[in-house]
Formats: C-alpha cells, structure tokens, sequence
C-alpha cells in the first residue's frame, strides 16, 4: 500500500526544517564555504551538525554515560540497520544509518569534553567504526544477494574499506592524511538519506518507481566516489613520502 | 548555538515512526504513536520554563 500523502508531509517536514536550521548557517558564512579536507558535506554543514549534537553531549555526560557505552550503541545499531536493510526496510535501515553517524559524532564530542580523548579511545573508536560499516554492507549484500546489484555494493564496499585502509597505513608510516571526497560522514550521509529518499519517492509516484532505484543511485557515486578518495589518499601519501 | 536536546531526539523519533508506516505497512498503529510521540517530545519542551 502506498502512503503519497505521508511521503508528502515527510518532505515538506525535512526542507522546512532543513531551511529553518541550515538557512542561517549558509547566509552566515556566505561566501566563505569551504570543504573539510576535501569531503563533499563542507565545513560548515559538518559545523552545524555537530553544533546541534552539542546538546546531546551534554546531556549524556550529565547522565553519567560514557563515550565507549555511546560507541557500542553505534554497533548495536549498524546490526539493526543491517537487519533492516536485509528485510528490505529501506527508510528505517537510512534512519538508523544516520543515527550510526550521529552517534560516531557523539562519542569523539563526548571522550573530547571529558577530556578522555586518547590512543585507547581512538582505536576502540576506528575498530568499532570498522566492523559497523562492514555490518551494514553485509545487511546491503542480504538485500541484493540475488542480482547484479550485489557486485555494485561489494565495489562501494571495496572502496570504504580502501578509504579507511590509506588513511590507517599513511598515518602508520607518519603521514597525517584525513582528505577526500567520500570520508565517512559524506558516506553515512549519502547512503543514509538515498534510502530513504529512495522510499519517499516510490510512496509519491505509488510504485512506478521501484523502492531500491535512488538507494542504487547513491552506491553507484558511493563505489565510485571511495575509490576516488582512495587515489586522491595514496597520490597524497606518495607526494609527501618523495 | 546551543539547542535543546528534545528538539533533536523528537526530530528523530517522528522520522522513525513514519519509517515503520512506510516500511512495515502492518505496523501503522505503532509507527503513528512514535510519530505522535516524538512531535510531542520535539515541541513540548517549548511551552514550560528552560529547567523544567
């Protein structure tokens, strides 16, 4: 059964607030945008991001919880983002995605404020990252595992993984390298609201669009984007080993 | 910029409600009530006194 009205109110909910939120960042840094190391989000749309989380930090730290405890909730929740993804709960599996970024947003804010922010935490935190990205590609390979698109998100798979894999052997041989296009927040970001845009618009033409054809979409740019920033990585780590 | 954490989370829960509802057509009645619930929880905190 398809829901165009829902779709339709959900839309307009996410750009009235969207604009309501975001507006006057974009007027306030007007010409002055810039992206962070290259990742397509920019500076100020991760700035204002982490800005709105600013509340959440503070509230859990006044709960007493601790960033490792925020930190495996992100796990816990890639594995029901994973599930949903399999079940074919495109919406819910982009929802909890976001949620994952939000909270890999918590923790780094959270361990930085308690002043806790170290090699323990850093290591726990990328590992951690690691197997909830990888859980998530899993629950995609569930939901593709009878057609082509299968090898599509084995590619986007094979480039977030070469993403993470330049930046750890760089920096284990002294070369700080945190640039790219595709980093994890514009990865989160992407396959996260291609779902459920995804969703949004096979509601609003009632199925002529086929629920998976956006989500398709953004793993086509998401396996060709990581690869991208793969190279723009290893270019940048061989100039600075010359 | 600080904001009230209950914006957020309500912000959140009323994405996830209309989740279920699209997603899960059979679970309408529990995707509404989180939809109701986190519009509540997003615009409540603005009708009491910060500290409330």
């Amino acid at each position: 059964m398809c829901h165009p009205w829902l779709a339709v109110l959900t839309a307009c909910l996410v750009v009235v607030i969207g604009a309501r939120e975001f507006g006057p960042s974009l007027r306030g840094s007007g010409s002055d945008w810039r992206p962070a190391d290259g990742g397509f989000l920019g500076a100020t749309l991760r700035g204002w991001f982490r800005s709105r989380m600013e509340p959440l930090v503070d509230l859990l730290l006044t709960a007493g919880v601790s960033a490792d405890a925020v930190t495996l909730l992100q796990l816990l929740m890639s594995g029901l983002c994973a599930v949903a993804f399999w079940w074919g709960w495109l919406f819910t599996a982009g929802w909890l995605l976001i949620g994952c970024g939000s909270l890999d947003v918590l923790d780094g804010a959270m361990a930085r404020k308690r002043g806790a922010d170290g090699p323990r935490g850093a290591f726990i935190d990328s590992v951690v990252d690691r197997y909830a990205e990888s859980i998530v590609f899993l629950g995609l390979a569930g939901l593709y595992r009878a057609d082509w698109r299968l090898w599509l998100v084995l590619a986007a798979f094979l480039g977030a993984f070469m993403v993470s894999y330049t930046r750890a052997r760089a920096e284990a041989l002294g070369v700080v390298c945190h640039l790219g296009l595709l980093q994890r927040p514009e990865r989160h970001v992407l396959l996260g609201f291609g779902a459920m845009v995804s969703v949004l618009v096979s509601h609003l033409t009632c199925g002529a669009t086929p629920a998976g054809a956006l989500l398709v979409v953004a793993l086509c740019v998401m396996a060709a984007l990581g690869h991208v920033t793969a190279l723009q990585r290893i270019m940048f780590a061989l100039r600075r080993f010359e | 910029m600080t904001r009230e954490p209950a914006e957020v989370l309500g912000f959140f829960l009323v994405l996830l409600g209309v989740g279920l509802i699209l997603d899960a057509d059979c679970y309408w009645g529990g995707g509404a009530l989180i939809v109701v619930g986190g519009a509540f929880l997003g615009a409540v905190h603005r009708w009491f006194p910060r500290g409330c």
